[in-house]
């Protein structure tokens, strides 16, 4: 026996008990279709240890594995349908969670924003394109994102400079008069809608 | 590392439809699974038939195994239906009662099963037991006890070493060489139908 060949048996007697590296097992597996004696080397060792075992020693002189292996060969599977389809979906939905695990964690970070919620201070903002080719950007804090929503519909219809300015008016008076009326009026001005003129 | 490990190193490439490492599986646990089955069947050839019928569906059914429960108890209760099945189906009466897995394998099972327990496996199993008990006999001390702690006790390759005060990869080696010479002592007994 080769040195070669004796480490491959030492590999599989340890891979029987456990104890083979996923790298070895790796290994062990490629040369299994080219080396048909490795195959009859561990069949002999399983057969070896089942002797040494009361509860199949009777049984040690039988094989049936390669009729199964025949069998198995024949009739490859392939992962369920529900495998198939669901992998993608569970993947994208552990993605989803984590990303939103990372914002949610982030937004509630002691100490940003100067103790206001990053949720307040890094409130998404949308822009709006008239017909004259104003642009705006619509800063919309949590409170105040009821009226600001139906403003994109409102605002399209704006062409012109006068509008936009009675727009904008509009919007900073509904926002000082909805912070009157709700429980978080100590920051009204925090919440108002800003203008940016588009270029 | 465990046995078990090596069970889920092997599952994972079958689940990706490897058939070679489901050969491993096949061959690692055939002769536990005949020692089941035979506690059902007495006849040796459908011993064999309903084992290898056990693996096939097992292999069918393996997109199907979620890893709950370790390879062979799953396989275990295949291998149980598929010899209760058998018994239906040729018309004889399945024992009543589940076998304890633990209980499965052993020779010394409930009474209700045994009167169906094969003399011919029995007289073979004894022979099969004086000749291992030989071969171990005849092993060097350092070869035996390496062996010994782990067939029987059960030890992992660094609970040897620690036992024998020797590096894990010299247990290793006189793990697999131990099992050379009890494969070459009991040759004459093991040859494949």
């Amino acid at each position: 026996m080769s040195q070669h060949q004796h480490s491959q048996h030492e590999s599989l007697s340890a891979l029987l008990d456990g104890e083979c590296t996923e790298l070895e097992l790796r290994r062990l597996l490629k040369q299994l279709d080219s080396d048909p004696a490795l195959r009859s080397q561990y069949d002999n060792l399983n057969r070896t240890r089942a002797a040494m075992h009361a509860e199949s020693a009777a049984w040690a002189g039988c094989d049936i594995s390669l009729r199964v292996r025949e069998a198995v060969t024949a009739a490859p599977f392939a992962p369920s349908l529900w495998q198939r389809a669901w992998r993608p979906v569970a993947n994208v939905a552990i993605a989803a969670s984590v990303a939103v695990v990372v914002v949610m964690g982030a937004a509630y970070l002691p100490g940003s924003s100067e103790g206001v919620p990053e949720t307040h201070a890094a409130a998404p903002s949308f822009a709006v394109v008239g017909n004259s080719g104003l642009t705006r950007t619509v800063s919309t804090a949590p409170a105040q994102r009821q009226a600001v929503q139906t403003a994109p519909a409102a605002v399209a219809a704006v062409a012109t400079t006068a509008d936009l300015d009675r727009f904008e008016s509009y919007v900073q008076r509904h926002a000082e008069y909805a912070s009157f009326n709700s429980n978080s009026g100590l920051m009204p001005f925090a919440r108002v809608a800003s203008f940016q003129r588009g270029e | 590392m465990s046995a078990d490990s090596t069970d889920e190193q092997l599952l994972k490439r079958v689940q990706q439809g490897d058939s070679r490492a489901f050969d491993l599986l096949v061959l690692r646990y055939q002769h536990r699974i005949m020692a089941v089955i035979s506690r059902f069947i007495s006849d040796r050839d459908e011993v064999l038939d309903v084992t290898q019928d056990t693996f096939i569906r097992a292999w069918k059914a393996m997109p199907n195994f979620r890893g709950d429960s370790q390879f062979y108890t799953w396989v275990y209760r295949i291998a149980v239906n598929t010899a209760k099945n058998h018994l239906v189906a040729k018309k004889r009466r399945p024992p009543g009662s589940d076998i304890d897995i633990d209980d499965a394998a052993t020779f010394d099972d409930t009474d209700g099963l045994r009167d169906i327990e094969n003399p011919e496996n029995a007289l073979s199993g004894q022979q099969m037991a004086e000749a291992v008990h030989e071969a171990m006999m005849a092993l060097p001390e350092d070869l035996r006890t390496a062996v010994t702690l782990r067939e029987f006790d059960g030890l992992s390759y660094e609970e040897i070493a620690e036992v024998m005060d020797s590096p894990v990869g010299t247990v290793r080696s006189r793990i697999f060489r131990a099992r050379e010479h009890i494969a070459k002592g009991i040759a004459h007994l093991v040859e494949a139908e």
